[in-house]
């Protein structure tokens, strides 16, 4: 049993070298002249946008208000701040992914005739590295937690299992060509549109340790 | 849950062959290529550009050497697992890895043909930060280092003062080079699974590289096994 636990703790880890061989793949003759996603691309961003929805969900499941709203020092955000700043930023990324870059002209000229010019992969790992303090950038005004969204935790919640739906069943049956349309993130460089669906996964991921850490802190509420 | 661990742990090998092989392989490649020219009017490194990674260079170099500054024998060979390499065994990787970057961004990557299209950070790529960012990941990512940077597998050193006398000598070379270089090194480009990365991002990743195995240095030090002296 422990055992079983041990492997899911490595999950999003592995992921990505599922994720990173895949893209070796795409690099020897699986091409997708096809418009849409192969398979294997679509498999695995469901895959990955559904594991960090259960990741985020469970490490939230039974906490209490007291417990949501517990604030380690005033200038991090509560548990129910990183939800509601989880959720808004999905709902923005998802509509400038289905509204804007989506409907900007098709860049085949950025795709790469060897491989991605920007990896895969890359939209994972750069947004969820929380190590150096220096990478913690400070939210836009837009995104910060703004108290009055949610009276309650349990609405956060549901909220950002609305949001979260919507991408993943974009996700599941979308048959436009997300590879072709690109917009640049700041982080990370010029990306397509799979890979902004990627970042709605890795996004929350990256916001998933900040709530470890919450829990961790010795003063967070028994109750 | 439990077929997607397979199917990733099956890819491991893939893993290996795609981001690390390609660090020392490093295909040139041509995407979008149109000339072997360099870009007109020169292309020097900005004096910002210059400063930032001189200054990385020097910063994580500092740090490694002071990591391992005063460990004993025992300290520096103590391996928290078979597995896993001791502090001793990634000292003489780094110092293998300052060589092999160093000639494959100015025997590979600068001889591949120009791309100014691409040029310049805010070129349609990946940004500067990013690699540092994804270098830096030690969580996301367990990697398996190729031949050629492997400890013992190339080059033995004799004993770890030749190592640190290794890395010095590649490290002090790698940043003369920077500081002085009039190589256009943001119009050449080489692939590796993070993107198509330019010569001055392969040396960020150089130096990222560094602090990534720093990083682990500490993580080793933190082991409840490791040596009181």
């Amino acid at each position: 049993m422990k055992r079983a636990v041990d492997r899911f703790r490595w999950l999003p880890a592995l992921t990505l070298i599922a994720l990173l061989a895949l893209s070796a793949m795409g690099q020897s003759g699986e091409k997708n002249t096809a418009a849409t996603l192969t398979k294997k691309e679509r498999d695995f961003l469901v895959q990955y946008l559904q594991d960090t929805k259960k990741e985020l969900l469970d490490e939230i499941r039974g906490l209490s208000e007291t417990q949501m709203k517990f604030k380690p020092n005033p200038f991090t955000w509560s548990i129910a701040g990183n939800v509601e700043h989880i959720t808004v930023v999905e709902e923005f990324v998802f509509s400038r992914i289905t509204e804007e870059i989506m409907k900007s002209p098709a860049r085949p000229d950025l795709k790469g005739e060897k491989g991605p010019l920007v990896g895969d992969i890359t939209a994972i790992v750069v947004a969820t590295n929380r190590n150096a303090e220096k990478f913690r950038f400070r939210a836009p005004a837009a995104f910060r937690p703004a108290k009055k969204l949610y009276a309650t935790s349990q609405e956060a919640i549901a909220d950002f299992g609305k949001t979260r739906a919507k991408a993943l069943s974009f996700a599941e049956s979308t048959r436009e060509d997300l590879r072709s349309h690109f917009a640049e993130h700041v982080l990370i460089g010029t990306i397509d549109a799979y890979q902004w669906m990627l970042f709605i996964g890795s996004h929350s991921e990256r916001h998933m340790a900040q709530i470890r850490e919450i829990k961790a802190n010795p003063n967070f509420p028994k109750k | 849950m439990k077929s997607n661990f397979g199917i990733s742990n099956r890819f491991a090998f893939l893993l290996i062959a795609s981001l690390l092989m390609a660090i020392v392989t490093a295909p040139s490649q041509n995407v979008f290529a149109r000339n072997g020219d360099d870009a007109p009017n020169g292309g020097s490194l900005s004096k910002a550009e210059r400063e930032y990674l001189v200054e990385y260079m020097k910063q994580t170099k500092k740090k490694f050497l002071g990591e391992i500054s005063g460990l004993s024998e025992a300290q520096m060979k103590f391996k928290p697992s078979p597995f896993r390499w001791s502090i001793s065994e990634v000292a003489e990787h780094l110092a293998l890895s300052e060589d092999v970057l160093y000639s494959l961004v100015t025997q590979r990557v600068m001889k591949s043909p120009a791309q100014p299209h691409l040029k310049g950070e805010n070129g349609p790529r990946i940004k500067d930060r990013a690699i540092v960012m994804f270098l830096t990941n030690r969580a996301a990512q367990r990697l398996q280092a190729p031949d050629p940077v492997r400890p013992s597998r190339t080059v033995k050193f004799a004993t770890l003062g030749d190592v640190l006398d290794r890395f010095e000598k590649s490290r002090a070379r790698n940043i003369a080079y920077i500081e002085t270089t009039k190589d256009d090194l943001r119009s050449h480009f080489s692939a590796n699974a993070i993107g198509l990365i330019d010569a001055y991002q392969w040396l960020v990743v150089l130096a990222a590289h560094t602090e990534r195995h720093t990083e682990q240095i500490l993580e080793v030090k933190a082991h409840p096994n490791f040596p009181v002296k």
